[in-house]
Parts: structure tokens; C-alpha cells; sequence
């Protein structure tokens, strides 16, 4: 059986552990100054473990990056907005963040096709390179029914900057609120930078040590993505320790659906809840530092200690979205001394071996989506069938090889428009 | 004559979506244009259906399409400008001031901010008293009145005309244009006298959204704000609103190729044991408490969070979220057998026959 090797990276420790199906058989944590340091750890590893690169059939990533946000260095950035009667100025960034020095120098195009633009876009590209910026986002209202235009300034973008911008385009978030979209945006490319950094150097290390295995990362919906993923959406790795210990404890004890009690913090309990066996996504939308970011990630419910403890019970009850109980894991040793309520409580530690178990079990996903205004079934039927062409082809170019792969359909119909238009979502589920 | 502030933006904006019964979309963006332009324009005057000049022409603006992508798009509320101007030129009349077609969603800050920079009147009536999906379902159509000539411009500022007498071929028409484009368009209709506006137009609800949005801005306790909508709307040619459940969102289901979606609750408070389940088009259309009809299109199936004692659209809810579902009874306008013709569940696909509130809850109302 081939071995897979876990890195759990926090801000300064790294957890190796090396597991043979979902088995964790060995682990080690150490501390570390600079990502440099995981060369030595990874070689010594190795060395005890008797691994030889060549039997490591892939490495999974649990790392969130926002932890690199406080620190981020000033930075600057273009930003094309597109589409909109008027350009959106008032970034919700800038408060949110407040200790973050950033600039944004903004373009608007009310279309992608007149001379004119293109005469604006040769102007902001040249004012940015003047003041030394290298990376622009794009966002398109309407960028989830209408990605060409997006894509036309992209490439008279790569043309007039002969490929030295760094562009993140919005389209790829499949998400329809120009607000979030552009939150996603500056997020992504404020961590940009600093993940490049790292993940160069990890890639280096890897190639010193000759291993060539696949990289893929958790998310915080506790899905996988490779690193062309993960570079064009770090936000996405936020929670993803969370993500972890949720899959973890529902593949260790196989409840499938389950409330999960991870963390208690100022007398404040956390409840997060898995589903089918990966964690509840928060629904419409979540909350970073107060910016609002789509459902990627798990839900969760705060409760205070102090309020009685019936109230919990209530909160359980609210929340479960079962007709039946459902268990209750919890993470917490304290609070089975005070546990009065009809659920059952399953305690459990949250030790490393949950987490990786929680990667091993993890699916890789890939979500890709198209609009459609021709709704009879032979012509969504043939959007189907190029999504899944499209999603094919993806994952050929990326060189992965799922098993047990899915293709899960959705036909979301525009509303007030249910008759013209829809999206059709994709989305490929399959085991590494 | 009233004038509105800035200070009715918020309760505008809470009213909207209370009418909009689920759908209309959440004027979120919307919002801040209108917040925007009122700490310019000050004040926008409010006519009352009963001070229009009769034989002056009045015209309604709004968003068409889907409001419900309104959420990605920025507006300025110049763009129904360049349609009315275009309306105007075609009738070849100024217009007196404007109104709304539907008093719901986005089609209440939208139109105002469009008042606003017109620097013209809003009437205080609509065509529909809540919100509805489609043109024909407003009182002109009951009228007999065609929707004529439409104008309308899309997100790329292309205008267009139609000048159909059919207000069903009116519709599809507008709905083929807007998928071809973003989905929605920023429109100017309808140029009529006052005299025949009045005979059309469902009065006050302009200041019935206002009035509804004020109790939700005003009280803290669920019991204070669900007595004063009852209040509210008593006095108002809705009805009195009922409270039919408080409840968590379980599931919310979508039922492909039928175009529904069905929202599951499990009762709380005084409905422990009780479900409820609504089944949406664009809005709440039909509620059955314990498999048993609890209300029904065109009377309005609202939604209030009571966490945070503000109202909800479908797009807001999420399972785990607990809500009070509220019926109110349509205007009486849309009760009659031509206008649920029109507007009655069988426009949306159901067999059922329509029971109204009035009805299902006799001894509440009487």
C-alpha cells in the first residue's frame, strides 16, 4: 500500500504524519523560524520512517493561510471594474482590515469593445507599471452569466502588459454578488505574494529531496484542491484545520451527521455540524473579519456558557436539521460533566491523527458552471455534457486521477427569468 | 402633499422587503445609491393618489427582469432616466412625476432614486401591492390597459422600444432582450392622465412599505413588533397580517424542471411538534402547516427573522435560521374572479382553487 504524508503548517509548527490508506502511522511535530526548516524535518522524517520519495503517493496540505494576513506588507493593486453603471468605491477591505497598508488604484470600463477601452487599458497599465505594481483583479458585474467580457480584457491585458501581470479574474468564484467577488478578489491577492513565497520554497525543498508526488490542499468546505487551485484562491484554505477535525471525528466515530463541540474560548462554547460527513457550509454567506465571503466554509454557532443550560438544548434543537436526534461529539473534556440533554454525547480527542484522518477522507472537487438561455432539455443536456468535456479536460491538464469520481448536476434557474435563463453547476467529486 | 427624507430610506428599504413576500430581490446596492443621492436631493415630494392632476401624464420606471441579480450591478438610477426621456419624446409630453409598478423589492428604492434625479414626484400607489413576477400581473392589465409603449435599457445602455398591445407577448418579449443581457433593464412605461391613474392605481401602499418598515425599525420585542404590524396593516386596504408559524428552516429543496422551491420548518415556541412547508416560484406562493393549507398567492407569505427582528427574502434564508412566517390579504383588488385569473394560484401552476385568508382564519378576521 502506497503512503501519503500529511503537513499540518501553523504559524510555527509543522506536523508531519504519514499515513498508509487512513491510518496515521506515524507523526512529528516540530517548530520552525523559516519554511526552509521543512527540508531537515522532511529529510529526518523520512530517514526514521524508512520512506523513499518514490512511495509517497501524494502530500496533502492542511494549512490556512490567513494566518499570514496581519502581516502583509503594504501592497498596491489595479483593479478593472467592469459592467456596472457605476464603479464601486467604498472598500469594505480597508475597514475590515484596517492595519493593512493597501492601495488600490482603480479602473472602470462600462463595456470591453470600444477603442477606447482599449485606450484605457493601455493608459492604467502603464500608470501601474510606472508605480511599480505587478498585480491587478478584475471584476465583471454579471461575471457568473457572462465571463467573455472578463476574458476579453484579461487577454488585451496579457497582450499590453506582455505577461508581466499577475491577473485575478472574478468569474472563477462561481459567485453572483459583485461585493463578495471583490472581497474574494483583494483577499486573495493581498495573500498572494506571501503563499508564492512559501509554496516556491516547499516546491524546492520537494525537489531536493527528489520527491515528485501530487500536491493537493484542504479547504475549508473540507474539499481538496492542486496547487493551481490554491494560488488562485488562498482564501479558500481558510478553516481548513476546522475543516479537518470535522471529517476527521465523523470518519472516527461514523456519524455521518453530527454536531461537533470544537472549541470553547471566553466562556463561549463553538458548534459546528457535519453533514453526509463533511462539515456544514455556512449559508448564504460567511463571515471574515467582518467581510462577507461566500459559503466555502463551515458553518458555525456560538453559545455562551453562562445562559442555561437548557438554552443549549434549544440551540441543538434549532440548529439540527434532522426530524431525529443527532449526536454530539465534543472535542471539549469539560463538558460531560455538565451534559443533561437527551443527545448523545460522543467525547473525543482532537488530536492530529483526526486531522489527517480528516485529509485522507477528503474529496477533491471541482466546481465549474455555465449559463444556458436555451432551456429545452435537449439543450441543457448539451451543456451538460460540455461541462463535463470541460471538467475532463481540467483534470487531464492537471494530471489528476480521481476514483470513484461523481458528477453532480444542478439546473439553477435565474429567477423571474425561470423560463429564459439558468446556470448549470458541475461539480466533480471523486477520491485521490 | 408628503415629502420623503432621508429618514424614510431605512424603513423603505425593510417595507420592501416584507412586500415582496419572499422575492423582488433584496435592494441591498440599491440602498446605498439611494442613501446616496438623498444627501443631495434632500427631499422628493409624495403625491397622493387623489392630488394627481388629471389631465397631466404620469409614467412608471423601475427594474425589470430579474432583481434577484441586482446584487451584482451597481446602478444610478440614470439609466431609467434615458428611458424616460426616450418615453417622453415618444408620447411627446412631459411627464408630471412617476410611480412604481410594483411597491415591493427593488421597485421601491429604484424608483425613488429615480425621482430623485428626475427631480419629479412619486406617487404613492402601484400596480400590484406587493411583488409579482410577471407585467401582466398588475391592475393595468386587470384595466384592460396595455403596457404601452415600453421602454427600457440594459446594463450596456442600449435602449429599446415595444409597443405591443398584448401585455403576455409584452412579457415575453422584454424576458427574450433581458436573458440576452445580465438579466435585468431599467424601464419607463405606462404614460397615463391622473384622472385614469386614479381609477387604476392601488393607493398608499408607497406609505404602507414606509409605515410596515418603521415598526421594524422602531420595536425590540418580536410580541411589540408582530402587534403593531397587525396594527399597521389593519388600517391599511391590505387586511390585518397573521402570524401562521415561528419555526426553524430545516431544508430548503429545489424541485428541478418545476421551477419550485420548497422551504421545510420545524415549529418552535407555541408550534413544537408543528411543521410548516412553503413552496416559492420567485415568491412564497402557497404555505401548508401540518400538510394542511395555511395561505395562499395573491395573499402575502412574509418572513421575519427573529433574531434579528428584520424581514427576509428566499435568498437570505439558510437552514438553521429561525423565522416567523406572516400571511397578509391582498388588496382586495386582486381578489375579484378576473384579477385571480390573473394572479390566482393557477398562474403559477396549481391546481388548488384560491382560500383566502379571510377564509382560512374566519374567526381571527371576523
Amino acid at each position: 500500500m502506497k503512503k501519503r504524508l500529511v503537513l499540518i503548517i501553523k504559524e510555527k509548527t509543522i506536523d508531519l504524519l504519514l499515513g498508509m490508506g487512513k491510518i496515521v502511522i506515524a507523526s512529528r511535530r516540530e517548530n520552525y523560524c523559516t519554511i526552509r526548516d521543512l527540508k531537515d524535518m522532511l529529510q529526518n522524517f523520512m530517514r526514521f520512517n524508512n520512506i523513499k520519495p518514490q512511495e509517497l503517493e501524494n502530500l496533502l496540505f492542511i494549512m490556512d493561510f490567513t494566518y499570514l494576513l496581519p502581516d502583509i506588507p503594504p501592497s498596491s493593486l489595479g483593479y478593472i471594474q467592469i459592467g456596472s453603471s457605476t464603479p464601486h468605491e467604498q472598500f469594505k477591505i480597508e475597514k475590515s482590515f484596517a492595519n493593512i497598508d493597501l492601495n488600490i488604484y482603480n479602473l472602470y470600463l462600462l463595456s470591453t469593445d470600444s477603442r477606447e477601452t482599449q485606450a484605457k487599458l493601455a493608459n492604467f497599465i502603464a500608470y501601474l507599471s510606472d508605480k511599480g505594481i505587478d498585480k491587478i483583479a478584475i471584476n465583471n458585474a454579471f461575471a457568473n452569466f457572462n465571463e467573455e467580457r472578463e476574458k476579453s480584457v484579461i487577454s488585451a491585458l496579457y497582450k499590453m502588459g506582455k505577461g508581466k501581470f499577475k491577473i485575478f479574474p472574478s468569474h472563477i468564484y462561481n459567485v453572483s454578488n459583485y461585493l463578495v467577488r471583490e472581497n474574494m478578489l483583494f483577499l486573495n491577492l493581498l495573500l498572494y505574494n506571501e503563499i508564492k513565497k512559501v509554496m516556491t520554497s516547499i516546491l524546492e525543498i520537494l525537489q531536493e529531496l527528489t520527491i515528485n508526488s501530487p500536491l493537493f490542499f484542504l479547504q475549508g468546505n473540507g474539499t481538496l484542491t492542486n496547487l493551481e487551485g490554491i494560488l488562485a484562491s488562498p482564501i479558500n484554505s481558510w478553516q481548513s484545520l476546522l475543516a479537518s477535525s470535522l471529517i476527521g471525528a465523523s470518519l472516527i466515530t461514523g456519524e455521518k451527521d453530527c454536531f461537533v463541540l470544537t472549541e470553547q474560548k471566553n466562556n463561549f462554547l463553538q458548534i459546528n455540524m457535519v453533514q453526509k460527513g463533511t462539515p456544514r457550509c455556512s449559508t448564504p454567506f460567511a463571515y471574515l473579519h467582518g467581510l462577507t465571503m461566500p459559503p466555502y466554509y463551515p458553518w458555525r454557532k456560538e453559545f455562551e456558557l453562562a445562559a442555561k443550560n437548557n438554552d443549549l438544548k434549544n440551540v441543538l434543537e434549532q440548529n439540527n436539521l434532522y426530524s431525529g436526534q443527532i449526536p454530539v461529539i465534543s472535542f471539549l473534556d469539560s463538558v460531560k460533566d455538565y451534559w443533561l440533554f437527551p443527545y448523545e454525547l460522543m467525547p473525543l480527542e482532537n488530536n492530529l491523527a483526526i486531522m489527517a484522518a480528516g485529509a485522507f477522507q477528503a474529496q477533491y472537487q471541482l466546481e465549474i458552471t455555465s449559463t444556458t438561455q436555451d432551456m429545452s432539455p435537449d439543450a441543457l443536456n448539451k451543456t451538460k455534457k460540455i461541462l463535463k468535456q470541460k471538467s475532463d479536460t481540467l483534470l487531464t491538464q492537471h494530471n489528476i486521477q480521481l476514483g470513484n469520481i461523481t458528477y453532480d448536476y444542478c439546473i439553477i434557474p435565474v429567477k423571474y427569468n425561470l423560463q429564459n435563463v439558468s446556470t448549470v453547476r458541475l461539480r466533480v467529486n471523486g477520491e485521490i | 402633499m408628503k415629502y420623503i427624507d432621508q429618514s424614510w430610506i431605512k424603513p423603505l428599504y425593510l417595507g420592501s422587503i416584507f412586500l415582496g413576500a419572499g422575492g423582488g430581490g433584496k435592494p441591498d446596492n440599491i440602498l446605498l445609491l439611494c442613501q446616496k443621492i438623498f444627501s443631495k436631493v434632500l427631499t422628493v415630494p409624495l403625491l397622493d393618489i387623489e392630488e394627481l392632476a388629471e389631465d397631466k401624464v404620469y409614467a412608471a420606471t423601475g427594474l425589470v427582469g430579474s432583481p434577484e441579480v441586482v446584487d451584482d450591478f451597481f446602478c444610478t438610477g440614470q439609466e431609467s432616466l434615458e428611458a424616460l426621456n426616450r418615453l417622453s419624446k415618444s408620447i411627446n409630453s412631459p411627464l408630471a412625476g412617476l410611480f412604481t409598478l410594483e411597491c415591493a423589492g427593488v421597485n421601491i428604492l429604484y424608483p425613488l432614486c429615480v425621482a430623485g434625479l428626475a427631480k419629479l414626484p412619486l406617487i404613492n400607489g402601484d400596480c400590484i401591492g406587493r411583488a409579482f413576477p410577471e407585467l401582466q400581473m398588475t391592475t393595468f392589465h386587470l384595466n384592460n390597459q396595455a403596457l404601452r409603449p415600453f421602454v427600457f435599457s440594459n446594463t450596456e445602455k442600449k435602449v429599446y422600444e415595444f409597443d405591443d398591445k398584448d401585455n403576455f407577448m409584452l412579457e415575453l418579449n422584454i424576458r427574450h432582450i433581458l436573458s440576452q443581457v445580465d438579466n435585468i433593464g431599467f424601464f419607463a412605461t405606462c404614460p397615463t392622465k391622473g384622472k385614469e391613474l386614479q381609477k387604476i392605481l392601488i393607493p398608499h401602499t408607497f406609505t404602507l412599505a414606509y409605515e410596515i418598515g418603521r415598526v421594524f425599525t422602531t420595536y425590540t420585542s418580536y410580541e411589540d413588533m408582530l402587534y403593531n404590524l397587525i396594527k399597521t396593516t389593519r388600517n391599511s386596504i391590505y387586511g390585518a397580517c397573521i402570524e401562521l408559524f415561528i419555526g426553524t428552516v430545516q431544508q430548503i429543496e429545489n424541485i428541478e424542471h418545476k421551477h419550485w422551491q420548497a422551504i421545510y420548518l420545524k415549529g418552535i415556541k407555541d408550534y413544537q411538534e408543528e411543521t410548516l412547508q412553503i413552496l416559492t416560484q420567485n415568491e412564497n406562493l402557497i404555505a401548508y402547516k401540518n400538510n394542511k393549507l395555511a395561505a395562499m398567492v395573491p395573499d402575502l407569505i412574509s418572513m421575519i427573522d427573529i433574531d434579528t427582528l428584520k424581514p427576509i427574502n428566499n435568498n437570505t434564508i439558510s437552514p438553521g435560521m429561525n423565522i416567523a412566517v406572516l400571511g397578509t390579504p391582498a388588496p382586495l383588488v386582486w381578489k375579484t374572479k378576473d384579477a385571480l385569473n390573473i394572479v390566482g394560484p393557477q398562474c403559477f401552476g396549481y391546481k388548488s382553487p384560491y382560500k383566502s385568508l379571510e377564509e382560512l382564519y374566519f374567526n381571527y378576521y371576523y
